[in-house]
């Protein structure tokens, strides 16, 4: 899992340097006291988040802690995953009787 | 009578010492408290060499240590300056050196900050409000208790300087407004009155320190001996958290800049009758888009909604609506209003002749709120302070806002727009010129020009940058945003970005800027209707 984890926060800081063009030097640096993201970046970012890790994340599920930083970022995404093949693994236990 | 903020704690105190004044992450402050470690700590500044006039720089994050800090200033007979915390080292080094403030108290979080800092302003000391380790400091918070927690008597006047506000300058040095005690308290006691705040109110502390909105939040709960309660600036990213926080806290009076309010309403997250415990909810700052306010009022419909309008130039607010009945229409017009208590407002053509109704002028603003003017800044302050051409007294003036207004035949005021390139993006006053010379300063530039656009989302304006690069230097958005992050705050960063070879010119051989504004437009349009970004 942790492993997991590094390789989401890796993707993560790529996205954020690709996409919204914002480079962070530390996985733990704080991305919120030094104002690098704010609204309109969070709305981006949780597009790019969609479309590389095939997760929907809105952003009423949130807390403040998951944005803290890159790897609180790669834990939430993780959760999220989790949780995803949990529902979809329900889904398809249930046994379909004619 | 000379009065100045501090006495407004102190009268509080005295009445209900008891009562809760400050209220953050679960921590509460009672108004002896807040008396008693303000005076305490104003003890120490002058114990570490403040003296009276002197300026205080609070390199601390919105918290009740913070508000501690600005009574212990004043105590202390001297002004405060709240920096930004999150802006790059280099701009709040370059207010630091302009302020030249005596003392500079910090916390932990801030304090690695202090050693690179320090270098603009060599002759101030520090001092640090928590036992933050390994920092050198002239006082800590642990020796604080060795000092008297009794009352202080303090000189100042309400005449004198109680904060510098430093907000951007179009020439790419932050400028300082000078707010004297006086400025507020007039604001303040017109504010308690109109909207009749009391001791049982639940206040917001919503806008960050720097922000001159917060002096309403602050003085205004302390006057009226009510409850303020700070918001973590990182609440903002989620709209639904604002609102259990509302919730939760019953809060009764909302004071925010319209973003916020236009994204919650965006995202849903008002819910009908929400809020029972809210009685106002006022905005300040920006416009707020009309559908916005119809959503809020419609779902809070037991809530007064009030349009604050006034630049920091003129303390807080200098007029108001109060829009008393949901507008029918997406597309109505919200006034300005008209003038809070011992304001003026008027609206002028260029010979200084009051402009005929519906006729576009000049804002100009006078009276009660008016600051001395800019920070050892003599020659922007003749500029934009005006000798009032209608008074007798020789020393009345009117500061020319830059907005441009008509007075309806309802006698109000409607804003147009502005006549120079300040904007307004998510609550912040950015000069545009500004970013600009950030980028000239860059190597590898040749010609670079700054536009903001509408976008119709809920992010308002969007701060866009045509750039030529000089022959041979590898320029790239990505760089250019870095290196802009080592002199502008994030808010000021442009997100679109646009390469030229040379920047379109007017028949005056001026950069066309409605032409490079179309391009931008363009380009939103493309990426809103399913073209590629």
């Amino acid at each position: 899992m942790p492993l997991e984890i590094d390789e989401y926060a890796s993707a993560i800081q790529q996205i954020l340097s690709d996409k919204l063009l914002v480079e962070v030097d530390s996985m733990d640096a704080d991305l919120l006291q030094a104002g690098l993201l704010d609204s309109l970046a969070l709305i981006q970012l949780l597009v790019h988040l969609e479309e590389r890790f095939g997760v929907k994340v809105s952003v009423d599920e949130l807390e403040i802690e998951d944005l803290r930083s890159i790897h609180s970022v790669a834990r939430m995404i993780a959760r999220q995953k989790e949780a995803k093949k949990a529902a979809s693994a329900e889904q398809n236990g249930v046994p379909v009787h004619g | 009578m000379n009065r100045r903020l501090q006495d407004l704690l102190v009268q509080s105190a005295d009445r209900a010492p008891e009562s809760t004044a400050i209220v953050f992450n679960g921590e509460t402050i009672r108004y002896a408290e807040l008396e008693q470690a303000s005076n305490r700590l104003a003890r120490a500044l002058r114990e570490g060499g403040c003296v009276r006039g002197d300026r205080i720089a609070l390199l601390v994050p919105k918290s009740p240590e913070a508000l501690i800090a600005m009574f212990a200033a004043l105590k202390a007979d001297c002004s405060y300056v709240p920096l930004d915390t999150s802006s790059p080292t280099a701009r709040l080094g370059r207010i630091l050196a302009s302020c030249e403030p005596a003392c500079i108290l910090a916390v932990q979080s801030t304090a690695p900050a202090l050693e690179a800092l320090k270098a603009f302003t060599p002759n101030s000391w520090t001092a640090l409000l928590d036992d933050a380790p390994e920092i050198e400091a002239r006082f800590r918070r642990s020796h604080l208790t060795s000092f008297c927690a009794a009352r202080i008597e303090s000189q100042n006047q309400g005449s004198e300087a109680a904060h510098i506000l430093f907000t951007s300058g179009s020439t790419g040095a932050p400028k300082g407004v000078v707010i004297t005690h006086s400025n507020v308290l007039h604001f303040i006691d017109w504010a308690v009155r109109y909207f009749g705040i009391r001791a049982g109110d639940k206040i917001s502390g919503h806008p960050p320190l720097h922000f001159d909105l917060s002096t309403f939040d602050i003085y205004g709960t302390i006057a009226a001996g009510a409850q303020i309660h700070l918001l973590a600036p990182e609440m903002s990213l989620l709209p639904h958290r604002l609102a259990e926080f509302i919730r939760a806290a019953e809060l009764t009076q909302w004071f925010s800049v319209p973003s916020i309010l236009n994204h919650m309403a965006r995202s849903g997250v008002v819910r009908q009758n929400d809020f029972p415990s809210l009685e106002r909810l006022l905005w300040c700052g920006e416009k707020f888009p009309t559908p916005g306010l119809i959503h809020w009022m419609q779902r809070v419909p037991h809530a007064k909604f009030v349009n604050l309008y006034g630049p920091t130039e003129a303390t807080i607010a200098s007029s108001y609506y109060h829009v008393a009945r949901c507008p029918e229409s997406e597309t109505a017009e919200i006034p300005i209003g008209g003038p809070c208590g011992g304001e003026l407002l008027l609206v002028l053509d260029d010979q200084l002749r009051p402009a005929p109704v519906n006729e576009i002028g000049d804002l100009y603003i006078g009276g009660v709120g008016l600051s001395p003017g800019y920070w050892r800044d003599p020659e922007k302050t003749r500029q934009v302070f005006l000798k009032n051409p209608f008074a007798d007294d020789p020393f009345s003036r009117i500061y020319k806002t830059g907005d441009l207004a008509r007075i309806g035949p309802d006698g109000l005021i409607y804003l147009v727009g502005r006549s120079d390139t300040q904007i307004k993006s998510r609550g912040y006053r950015i000069e545009l010129g500004e970013i600009e010379s950030a980028l000239h300063g860059i190597a590898g530039i040749r010609d670079a020009a700054v536009v903001a656009v509408e976008t119709g989302g809920f992010e308002g304006l969007i701060i866009c940058c045509a750039y030529v690069p000089q022959p041979g230097f590898d320029v790239s958005p990505k760089k250019l945003r870095q290196q802009l992050a080592r002199t502008l705050p994030s808010y000021m960063i442009p997100s679109r970005w646009m390469e030229f070879d040379t920047l379109p010119l007017n028949g005056n051989g001026k950069i066309a800027r409605p032409v490079l504004k179309q391009r931008f437009e363009n380009e939103t349009l493309a990426a809103v209707s399913g073209g590629k970004d």
